[in-house]
């Protein structure tokens, strides 16, 4: 083998960018924990639109039979708000977790593909304003945010509203599948030493779980989304039932997605929550294995149970019982989670910092949403229940008290990692607490007004239903929540430019990323630690308590040390644009432009770039 | 002190810590693995949307009809098979550090890729002149995306196979005549029986048969992977690494190839054979 050395030299015209400073830093970065900055303050640049629309919705919603906006405004705002919510703000928000923790708290300097990582992001980015760009064409989808065909067919949305959304949903869907993909290798792969898979922290766990649910449900959701475009662009008839199309089959493609989905939603949260309770309980998490196996358990179940969206179709009673049996089914491992919780809560020393506050919110909402769940997991409750305000209620105790508490607890507790500044604990409490009234005066009067009979996704009601007043609470409810979040962005703004000097460990944390300064170095660890239990950091601060005994002495790293990181690349943005602009040409489809070959021509270009660019200085790395 | 220690190699270390992965499988490797899991799905939903569909001929020719005559989608999954075996030839030479053979198993296998490409259009034409088109049924309409998406896999991995053959270089310096030209004369005397003769040396008096077997030992011959010394060179060690990474590149288009390969298995099987 000795004849073989040398390695395939990148073409001199690619040379890769070196400076990461400015604007440009910004574009060609490929470090993780940059990306995932940009993750989260674009989810909550999004989070601001999602929010309007909700705001807009609850002004209609407040009095009976308004007519502040038309029933075709509606269906766009209840559409654009479930899209938004979704896919630009919990998912990234979960994903800007994803990128600066866990690369962090398993021990590693990046992910496993460092321009990979930008490519999703950039994807990401593109795909939300892709989707925004409807509103300055034929005015944004109106379907819903799971589309039911055949509404969605040419006959019924004749307006690029609804190819504005299937090619975003592509787009996002590349984005979550590769970032998916990376966190995958990464944590199978760059593990620090001694980190076996039952010694990752529990988020770690949590990521890894999510990631394998989406790369093998978002296939099922693009073979959804593929039939769709070929009934909208080349007039085949998939479902449209008059040509024997099954627009069931569309609702089985969108649910075994739409399902995991849910569970790719709230399981970081989870995990963050369950990152955070032992912090302040002062105690290890009660029963690791338990709350590991139950999100795995959680993760596999959600591939079984997706047909209980479906109970109202009428799918038979042998299938129904089947999901509602497996739905049930689905309670076990969550109760499991939250009685961990709380048996890490008994008998500890709580203190009451910001984040904590979010968390013990987390896991009271989200047993209460939890809970209804539980009981539309029965087809004859269901039926009375489905497409009522009372799943509107169960759905948003999940995700807003259960997944934006937990990521708000999140922003809470690893904000001065992030930036080296803590977060006002006086503003913080206030953004808490107006958030918590908020929330539930606007979420548990839908209970009542879904039992009594208003409908999810319509514009207005009758004023003799005397559902006002239970509406009234909810539109209060929902501008206290939105007044909460000034709390937040004042919050944000005011550390940033005078918050108190955060040092590397606030909070007394358990986990190694607790152990680097904040923010961190970019190559995170200089020495890679050794770890020996599921709290390596706890370990090192206080030997004499270890479980595993005293952990090996960290050698100061050598003087002479050298760190190979990946340099910054232009080629990521490049090919996400490139995408982008083929999906326009896609979307636009009879006119003259040649759009679409012009955007995969750039997609192509920046793919044998990106393959044929230098590898990083001085030492090679694989060409992707 | 008994042994005096051994002063530590910085610049190596690093580059093993730079290397190292948890498994010691490589990062390409692991992502691969999962990228053809996410891959099972996607053909998963498009055979299940066929087989809801299949009996829906509506105005066009139904299945029975349409796949009376099974020769040239025989031929295809054939073809397609063998380019698999030819795959195998490409990594077995790459292993060898045989760069010529590599490339010209690689190129084989696309050429097989671009036949089945071919007799696949042809037989979309065929099926449109019977009337099964996608618009005529849903039978057709489900049918077509199938192997269309299938046929747009095969036609990515031609052009995967391409690059690989003509961007990955296992030795710094090669020939870089054209391969036509070095290669097509070995490969036609091989064919006409007419052994090569090296200056200097006897010819081969073996039949045939002897030499296409001695050919066919040659040709699937993979050295196990080289073992480095426990004194080995940053050098050494880079080198060592880059070789794994290009021989990694020639398996990388292997692993999606085959998957693609099984998918036709699957296809020929469901969506001919059963009907």
């Amino acid at each position: 083998m000795a004849t073989i050395t040398g390695g395939m030299k990148g073409l001199a015209v690619l040379r890769r960018p070196t400076s990461t400073e400015g604007v440009w830093g910004w574009i060609t970065t490929v470090d993780a924990k940059r990306i995932g900055v940009l993750y989260g303050v674009t989810a909550l640049i999004f989070l601001i639109a999602g929010g309007m629309e909700a705001l807009m919705m609850r002004v209609q919603l407040a009095a009976p039979e308004q007519n502040i906006t038309s029933p075709e405004t509606f269906n766009q705002l209840f559409t654009m708000h479930g899209t938004t919510m979704v896919f630009l703000v919990i998912m990234p928000l979960n994903a800007a977790f994803f990128n600066f923790v866990m690369p962090l708290q398993i021990g590693a300097r990046d992910v496993a593909f460092p321009r990979l990582n930008a490519l999703s992001y950039w994807m990401f980015l593109f795909g939300g304003l892709f989707l925004h760009v409807s509103f300055i064409a034929s005015g944004p989808p109106d379907a819903g945010w799971f589309s039911y065909a055949n509404l969605t067919e040419k006959p019924f949305s004749a307006e690029t509203g609804i190819d504005y959304w299937i090619l975003s949903i592509q787009i996002l869907g590349v984005s979550s599948m590769l970032s998916s993909l990376n966190f995958i290798v990464t944590i199978i792969n760059l593990r620090a030493k001694g980190m076996s898979f039952m010694r990752l922290p529990i988020f770690v766990w949590m990521t890894f779980v999510v990631a394998f649910l989406l790369v093998l449900s978002l296939p099922v959701i693009t073979v959804g989304l593929v039939l769709l475009m070929f009934d909208r662009f080349t007039g085949t008839h998939f479902f449209i039932p008059s040509a024997g199309g099954d627009p069931v089959l569309w609702q089985h493609l969108f649910w075994i997605f739409g399902h995991p989905e849910v569970y790719v939603l709230i399981l970081p949260p989870m995990g963050m929550v369950s990152e955070i309770l032992p912090v302040f309980a002062r105690k290890p998490i009660f029963g690791y294995k338990f709350v590991v196996l139950a999100g795995i358990f959680i993760g596999v179940t959600g591939f079984a149970v997706w047909s209980h969206h479906m109970f109202a179709v009428g799918l038979g009673p042998i299938a129904n019982t089947y999901f509602a049996t497996a739905t049930m089914l689905v309670g076990v491992p969550t109760g499991v989670k939250i009685f961990n919780w709380i048996a890490t809560l008994h008998k500890s020393k709580l203190t009451f910092e910001t984040p904590m506050l979010f968390a013990l919110a987390f896991v009271a909402l989200f047993t209460i949403g939890g809970i209804s769940g539980i009981m539309h997991a029965s087809p004859p409750t269901d039926l009375q229940q489905t497409d009522t305000y009372f799943i509107v209620a169960h759905f948003h105790y999940v995700l807003f008290g259960g997944a934006i508490f937990g990521i708000m607890g999140g922003i809470y507790f690893w904000f001065p990692k992030v930036t080296g500044r803590m977060l006002s604990e006086t503003l913080g409490k206030w953004h808490f607490w107006v958030m918590f009234i908020g929330s539930n005066l606007a979420f548990f009067p839908m209970h009542f007004s879904g039992m009594n009979g208003m409908p999810r996704r319509i514009y207005t009601y009758d004023s003799d239903l005397g559902l006002g007043w239970l509406n009234m609470m909810s539109t209060v409810g929902a501008m206290i929540m939105g007044v909460s979040f000034f709390f937040l962005a004042y919050n944000i703004i005011k550390s940033l430019k005078s918050g108190k000097k955060a040092g590397n460990d606030p909070w007394d944390g358990h986990t190694l990323e607790w152990s680097v300064s904040s923010p961190p170095p970019h190559y995170n660890y200089e020495q890679i630690p050794e770890v020996r239990s599921t709290r390596p950091f706890w370990d090192q601060k206080h030997p004499e308590l270890a479980e595993h005994g005293p952990p090996p002495p960290q050698a100061p790293a050598p003087k002479n040390k050298h760190i190979a990181l990946p340099s910054p690349s232009y080629w990521p943005i490049v090919l996400a644009a490139g995408m982008t602009i083929a999906a326009f040409g896609g979307l636009y489809h009879a006119t003259i432009l040649p759009v679409l070959p012009i955007g995969l021509s750039i997609a192509v270009i920046a793919t044998y770039a990106w393959v044929l660019e230098p590898p990083i200085a001085e030492q090679s790395e694989g060409h992707h | 002190m008994v042994q005096q220690a051994q002063p530590v190699n910085q610049a190596l270390e690093d580059l093993k810590e730079h290397h190292r992965t948890s498994t010691g499988q490589s990062h390409r490797k692991v992502l691969m693995w999962t990228f053809l899991g996410t891959e099972c799905m996607f053909f998963g939903s498009l055979i299940a949307t066929f087989l809801i569909y299949h009996n829906n001929v509506a105005s066009g020719p139904d299945r029975e009809h349409a796949f009376e005559s099974l020769t040239l989608v025989s031929i295809m999954a054939f073809v397609l098979l063998a380019s698999s075996f030819t795959m195998v030839l490409a990594l077995a030479a790459a292993r060898r550090g045989d760069e010529k053979m590599m490339r010209v198993w690689l190129l084989v296998t696309a050429f097989f890729g671009l036949f089945f490409i071919g007799a696949q259009g042809y037989e979309f034409w065929h099926f449109t002149q019977e009337g099964l088109t996608p618009h005529a049924s849903l039978f057709g309409a489900s049918f077509m995306v199938l192997t269309g998406f299938h046929g747009a896999h095969v036609t990515l991995g031609i052009l995967w196979l391409v690059s690989v053959a003509a961007l990955v270089r296992l030795h710094p310096k090669t020939d870089h005549r054209p391969i036509m030209a070095t290669m097509l004369p070995k490969f036609l005397g091989f064919l006409s029986g007419v052994p090569k003769r090296e200056p200097g040396t006897a010819i081969e008096a073996r039949p045939r048969h002897r030499r296409f077997i001695a050919f066919v030992r040659e040709q699937t011959q993979a050295p196990p992977p080289p073992v480095l010394p426990p004194d080995v060179s940053v050098k050494q060690f880079e080198a060592h690494h880059l070789a794994e990474e290009k021989v990694l590149n020639v398996e990388l288009v292997g692993l999606y190839w085959h998957f693609v390969d099984i998918v036709w298995v699957v296809i020929f099987t469901v969506v001919y054979l059963f009907a």
